[in-house]
């Protein structure tokens, strides 16, 4: 018979059914008769939810570049080490023999001429040294300069999409055009209904001007292009399926606000908000849910902010608050080209089908029609919606009273 | 090894960043949680963990192939956030009471860098305090094999191959590691009823 300590030996294999028959028969048969051990046993298998409980916390959102900057300052940094290696290693005899024979001058013009002539020269010799040093250091800086290059390059290309956004209405005019050579009657109508949008977008564009960005260049054009490619594939038109696309993203983020006044919190961030631009959204059509939510102990409020004014609303949100009050989630960036392709498709479907009772070339009562033209206005405004938001955060609010 | 890993590793080993990187994707979000479960603060386990992929890239030439590249990239990261915990403790010799105290001012920081998930309501997050505190509280070696496996889910065995130590001393250190965690959190006895384990 085991005792107590021998029993509590046993408990990792049993929590995780490692325990033989016979072994697991004594161990439960402990556990029925010794209310301490079962009670042991009890806070241990909580304990071990618990841990198992605690999130996963997702990666920092500069981790992979400041690594991906860190790996190539690494590179450089051994690229010059093995480089001065194999040059010491190449010199190392011609060099000694070089200093061999200087060593030889310096002495010999000591001797004739005198200790300080030879103590000048020394320090020339030093000063010639420290230019090696200085030039290598600007070598060094070059190396940064082009990892930094490197690291820019390889950057996900925001402001991409950002241009999307800011794509002038003679491009999607341009676009709509171009656009019409497609073969199919049908095809350019739910093209022409995807410029439509676009030229929704343009308007939209109103309210967020400041960006400075320019217009009407041959990038925003063909980044406008990209833009319309989903529905595009929807059309099975491959003409621009070649093209690079930025992806459109959305980006958002959850915030906790854990307060004992709540009004109070909620005036102090709504001023945050508007000295950072950021949008207080109030049941928006936004493609993330952004609806004003209060049931007395919770009061939601979502904003939108432009990415380049993202950082520096949430740290004006950080530091305007307790440490203990403020908890953020990850940063959440969630693509939405396979979305967008989804719905040109149906709103091509949409199309063809409206066409087709319109031209009366299929049976199609009044009622069918309205029920696709209403999906058909609910899919542009998805699409008008989805593009609206590449290029902001949705920063959603949560502020919980204090229990 | 599968043979594109092995073929990431190759590249990667002549210094080809890119290989490298599509070599570790897959092990970046668990070395940094093990980071931040053992350092506790989430800015300085990013910096930890960039440090550990560092060390790995540095010294990929030295990696036997006979050995699992996954239990090497969790060896190193265990070892790089035993060496820092080292450092602290030999750094701040005078606040060690404070670290196993966790003053309020200390709570609330980690509270903060560790930025719980937004869905989950403040009493969850309040529970995940406490305990990351008492994990915190815990002896560098019992914090270990308890981050390992019961925050990671590691097995004994890998966990065997990481800390480099038999099976079986793995097996009693994580039981004395739940008993140590038991005796810090006994005061919240509610904790431990099952109460709030969902």
């Amino acid at each position: 018979m085991k005792n107590c300590n021998e029993i509590m030996e046993m408990m990792p294999q049993y929590i995780d059914n490692e325990l033989d028959g016979n072994a697991r028969t004594e161990f439960e048969k402990h556990m029925a008769n010794c209310t301490e051990c079962k009670r042991e046993l009890e806070e241990i298998i909580n304990i071990v939810a618990l841990c198992g409980d605690m999130s996963e916390e997702e990666l920092p959102e500069s981790f992979r570049s400041d690594l991906h900057k860190k790996l190539l300052n690494v590179k450089a940094e051994e690229e010059r080490k093995s480089k001065f290696v194999n040059f010491f290693s190449k010199y190392s005899k011609l060099g000694s023999s070089i200093a061999a024979v200087v060593l030889i001058a310096i002495l010999a013009r000591g001797l004739w001429g005198g200790l300080n002539f030879s103590h000048s020269k020394a320090s020339t010799e030093s000063k010639s040294s420290y230019d090696i040093t200085a030039n290598s250091g600007t070598k060094s800086q070059a190396q940064d300069q082009l990892s930094q290059n490197a690291v820019n390059d390889s950057k996900p290309s925001e402001p991409a999409a950002n241009s999307v956004m800011e794509a002038p209405a003679a491009a999607v005019q341009d676009n709509a055009e171009r656009t019409m050579a497609a073969k199919d009657e049908n095809t350019q109508k739910a093209v022409k209904q995807m410029a439509k949008g676009d030229s929704s977008n343009v308007k939209m564009k109103s309210f967020t001007t400041d960006s400075g960005k320019s217009s009407a260049d041959t990038k925003t054009a063909e980044a406008q292009e990209s833009s319309t490619k989903p529905s595009r594939s929807g059309t099975g038109d491959t003409r621009y399926g070649t093209a690079e696309s930025s992806p459109i993203v959305n980006r958002n983020i959850e915030i906790a606000f854990t307060v004992d006044k709540i009004e109070d919190t909620q005036d102090k961030i709504k001023t945050i908000a508007a000295a950072n631009e950021a949008q207080l959204q109030i049941n928006t059509e936004a493609s993330i849910t952004a609806v004003t939510y209060d049931a007395g102990n919770e009061v939601d409020l979502n904003f939108k902010v432009k990415n380049e004014q993202y950082d520096k609303f949430i740290s004006a949100l950080k530091s305007g608050f307790d440490p203990g009050v403020f908890s953020a989630g990850s940063l959440n960036s969630v693509n939405m080209d396979e979305t967008l392709v989804t719905l040109g498709t149906r709103l091509n479907e949409v199309n063809n089908l409206i066409n087709d009772i319109e031209s009366k070339r299929t049976e199609g009562d009044q009622e069918t029609l309205d029920k696709l033209k209403a999906e058909e206005n609910d899919i542009n405004l998805q699409i008008q919606n989805i593009r609206r938001d590449a290029g902001y955060t949705m920063v959603s609010l949560k502020i919980v009273k204090k229990q | 090894m599968i043979d594109n890993e092995k073929h990431l590793l190759d590249k990667a080993k002549k210094g080809d960043i890119e290989a490298f990187e599509q070599l570790i994707a897959a092990y970046q979000k668990k070395v940094f949680n093990i980071a931040l479960r053992m350092i506790g603060n989430y800015d300085d386990a990013s910096e930890l963990a960039q440090e550990v992929f560092i060390r790995i890239f540095k010294s990929l030439k030295s990696f036997k192939e006979e050995s699992q590249f996954s239990t090497w990239i969790y060896k190193i990261a265990t070892n790089v956030c035993l060496d820092e915990l080292r450092k602290r403790k030999n750094k701040n010799l005078v606040s060690l009471d404070e670290d196993i105290k966790y003053d309020d001012s200390e709570i609330k920081r980690q509270v903060e860098d560790n930025r719980p998930t937004p869905d989950v309501t403040a009493e969850k997050n309040e529970i995940r305090r406490i305990v990351h505190e008492a994990i915190g509280a815990l002896s560098d070696d019992y914090k270990t094999v308890i981050i390992m496996r019961d925050i990671q889910g590691f097995s004994y065995e890998e966990i065997a191959k990481i800390i480099k130590c038999p099976e079986g001393t793995v097996k009693s250190r994580i039981n004395r590691a739940r008993q140590a965690l038991r005796e810090i959190l006994s005061k919240k006895r509610e904790l431990l009823s099952g109460d709030y384990v969902k």
